[in-house]
């Protein structure tokens, strides 16, 4: 089965930094992949760049088997992306946005006026006809950017923090459609903080660490199982015993606090 | 009261203000603000303070002077500040300074102080002080009361630009507001035009507006400069301080009702598709894109706001200054205030065209469409609504403007109204993609402009006001008519410009784009 994505030696520099080093992954087909790092390790640049917003300094990349590059117009109409600052445009109501991201991945009207009405529906958005996306709170704006998402049912997905300011409810209404997602056949790569999420839901994971370097990926399905995670000679039986021994402990004495 | 955490406040506006200059533009700013200044100081010492005193010395009616003289200068940066949106930008807004441990009483002067302290008003007191130090250098002022007077005529004249920016404001946001906003501009665009003769051919009026006039702030504080007997600055104080209380007064009051929640309640959706219909007409890959950005220019209160002014400005670039010389000079300035017209609406947005969409321009790259239609949507979305201005100048010129009809006048107007709105929009798309500014899409006021939208709205203005003004006094209106073919021909050549921005424009967006992301998510 084609990989959903494959990249090698992806390198992107800001100037004198390096974001990302040398980074090569595959991501199976129909799998839910976490992607995981410490703050600024280069993860939502490694999105940025699988996605085309950024361009890479070196590196190849394919998606669902073929190139992918900043003008690949007919791969993008097959992925969908839900970026960590949401891309908003929050002068438009819940519905005018969604109905707009429908149209441009070429739903017709109809097909994209339903399934407006049903995601509102869906993610319990479907009172908010006044009011502009900049007057909805941070779960909420998150809802809809997730909703705006998945609208065109894409065989790829990309979720940047998608859980957080989320409440519980929500939480297990977004787990159920990734896990229906999954189950299709379609791939889900997922970055999140929260490591028992990851946990529960990822089959797969890579970690890397500052400045972009990938320093872990495997099948993370025998935690689940009660199992354990050989790495380094040592057993790990949470992710985040692995994630902390991989990317370092830090703890700070602050005597006045 | 806490001095300490309020002059703390203050400071931290201005070294906001000197972060600014940490980026090109800021740099580019600084120098030509410092520039002005400098200038500006001096020509108002010399010429504005000295010269003023010099001629109430020899007039003999230092009042009358000091009246014409600080009544200009306070409408002027009135007006100035009200239209560009200096001096009136809240620094910091009351729910921002409740972080800090500060009294209600505290936040509110703390709010007014960083306000009043905005660099503008320092010009105006500038301004006014070189008045005052100039008829006390002349012997015909009084140097303490005049003082007291120039300070007092700023605090009014900071409250009366708070309350008329606040008003407006809210006037843009309510409904029907809009309406009031059209009827009031047209008022005072035309009322110049309509008193000035009222007042050259009534016996006796002039001495009766002069009579009022005495209450109005500027001409007490022109008493306060002049005056010797009690009899004379004691009622001009209460002028000024009645003047205050009460601007203090409406202003609490517009500030309260604004600050109510705007109660976007609950509401089932409703699909309006007028936008999707008008879109349509640029064809079915265009129409979501430019859907959107239609939405964005008429939910803008700066873009609404600016459109309704574009009509009445056209009729005061025709009408002002331009009578007693026959009906076809009309016609000549005309060609200044159509050139105008078409631009003026749209240019707060269609010269930082992906400024007001914060996190939102990361989604255009995320869309299967090639980045040029981005471009091509944004752009054509300000020529839609800048021709529809044009068309209904036009109509309106046909059907109103007392000059006799010419078949030549109709393409020479749209002419210069269609081709002056593609030579602004071609430049718009290059300051959008090399000067872009991340701004607040909410604001009614304040000049939210970059570097290179500022020179281009401004220069484009006055190019248009002065060009007239020349054209009209070096060049007879019936030799102007004959070239009726250059507006055309010029029409013709912006569009050629037109299209050659868009497309070459295409590529730099594309390669530009971190660095526009990084300017419009504000991480530069």
């Amino acid at each position: 089965m084609t990989p959903a994505i494959e990249v090698s030696h992806l390198t992107k520099n800001y100037g004198e930094n390096v974001a990302v080093d040398n980074l090569s992954l595959t991501v199976p087909a129909g799998t839910l992949f976490g992607f995981l790092g410490p703050n600024g390790s280069g993860k939502s640049t490694t999105i940025g760049c699988l996605t085309g917003l950024l361009d890479p300094n070196a590196g190849e990349i394919r998606i669902l088997g073929e190139p992918f590059g900043n003008g690949s117009v007919s791969l993008k109409r097959r992925m969908g992306v839900m970026p960590e600052s949401l891309g908003l445009f929050d002068a438009l109501y819940a519905h005018e946005f969604l109905f707009f991201q429908a149209r441009m991945f070429g739903l017709d009207e109809e097909t994209a006026r339903r399934r407006v009405n049903e995601l509102l529906a869906a993610m319990e958005l479907e009172r908010t006809g006044k009011k502009r996306l900049s007057e909805f709170s941070a779960g909420m704006r998150k809802r809809v950017a997730f909703a705006a998402a998945v609208i065109h049912a894409p065989e790829l997905l990309f979720l940047d923090e998608p859980f957080e300011s989320i409440d519980p409810a929500g939480v297990a209404s977004i787990k159920q459609w990734l896990h229906k997602i999954t189950a299709q056949g379609r791939t889900i790569f997922l970055t999140t903080h929260v490591l028992e999420t990851v946990e529960r839901l990822c089959q797969q994971v890579a970690i890397i660490t500052r400045p972009g370097k990938l320093v872990w990926q495997g099948d993370i399905t025998a935690l689940d199982r009660d199992g354990v995670i050989s790495h380094d000679g040592r057993e790990f039986r949470t992710l985040e015993e692995l994630f902390l021994h991989l990317t370092g402990e830090r703890y700070a004495e602050l005597d006045w606090l | 009261m806490n001095p300490q955490m309020i002059l703390r406040l203050v400071g931290l506006r201005y070294q906001l203000l000197w972060a600014q200059t940490r980026t090109r533009n800021g740099r580019i700013a600084l120098f030509f603000a410092g520039y002005t200044f400098a200038l500006l100081i001096m020509l108002l010492l010399a010429g504005g303070g000295f010269g003023a005193g010099m001629v109430a010395m020899r007039s003999g009616n230092a009042e009358r002077v000091a009246q014409a003289v600080l009544g200009g200068l306070f409408l002027n940066s009135l007006m100035i500040s009200v239209v560009t949106g200096f001096g009136i930008n809240v620094a910091f807004t009351d729910a921002a300074l409740r972080r800090f441990p500060l009294s209600a009483r505290e936040r509110l002067t703390a709010r007014h102080l960083t306000g009043i302290l905005e660099p503008i008003w320092l010009f105006a007191l500038a301004m006014f002080l070189g008045l005052s130090f100039g008829m006390y250098g002349f012997g015909t002022g009084n140097l303490g009361l005049g003082t007291v007077g120039v300070v007092l005529l700023l605090m009014v004249d900071y409250l009366a630009a708070r309350v008329l920016a606040t008003l407006i404001e809210w006037l843009s946001r309510v409904r029907g507001g809009t309406a009031i906003l059209f009827v009031l501009l047209i008022t005072i665009c035309t009322l110049p035009a309509v008193l000035t003769p009222w007042l050259t051919a009534a016996h006796g009026s002039k001495q009766a507006v002069l009579a009022i006039l005495r209450y109005t702030p500027p001409f007490a504080a022109a008493a306060l400069m002049t005056g010797r007997d009690a009899g004379r600055w004691l009622p001009a104080l209460g002028v000024l301080a009645a003047s205050i209380a009460a601007l203090t007064a409406v202003l609490v009051a517009l500030e309260r009702a604004a600050a109510r929640p705007r109660g976007s309640v609950a509401a089932a959706i409703t699909w309006d598709d007028r936008y999707e219909r008008v879109a349509s007409i640029f064809g079915p890959v265009m129409a979501p894109l430019i859907g959107r950005t239609l939405r964005y220019y008429v939910r803008s209160n700066k873009v609404r706001f600016n459109y309704i002014a574009a009509i009445p400005a056209l009729a005061f670039m025709t009408f002002a200054n331009a009578g007693g010389h026959g009906p076809l000079h009309y016609f000549v300035r005309a060609l200044g205030g159509f050139t105008v017209a078409g631009f003026l609406g749209t240019a707060a947005m269609s010269t930082n065209q992906f400024g007001f969409d914060a996190s939102g321009f990361r989604r255009y790259f995320l869309l299967p469409v090639p980045p040029a239609a981005i471009l091509r949507a944004s752009s054509y979305t300000a020529l839609y609504l800048g021709g529809l201005l044009v068309a209904a100048a036009l109509v309106l010129w046909l059907a109103l403007a007392p000059v006799p009809f010419d078949a030549r006048m109709p393409p020479m107007l749209l002419g210069c109204g269609l081709g002056g709105l593609l030579l602004f929009n071609a430049l718009a798309i290059w300051t959008s993609l090399l000067s872009p500014r991340r701004t607040d899409f909410e604001s009614t006021f304040g000049n939210q402009l970059s570097l290179g939208g500022n020179v281009l709205l401004i220069g484009g203005i006055m190019s248009c006001i002065f060009g007239v003004i020349i054209l009209d006094k070096k060049v007879d209106p019936g030799v102007v008519l004959s070239f009726w073919w250059a507006p055309v021909a010029g029409g013709v050549a912006a569009l050629v410009f037109y299209l050659y921005s868009l497309r070459w424009g295409a590529s730099i967006f594309v390669s530009r784009r971190e660095s526009l992301l990084n300017t419009i998510e504000g991480r530069s």
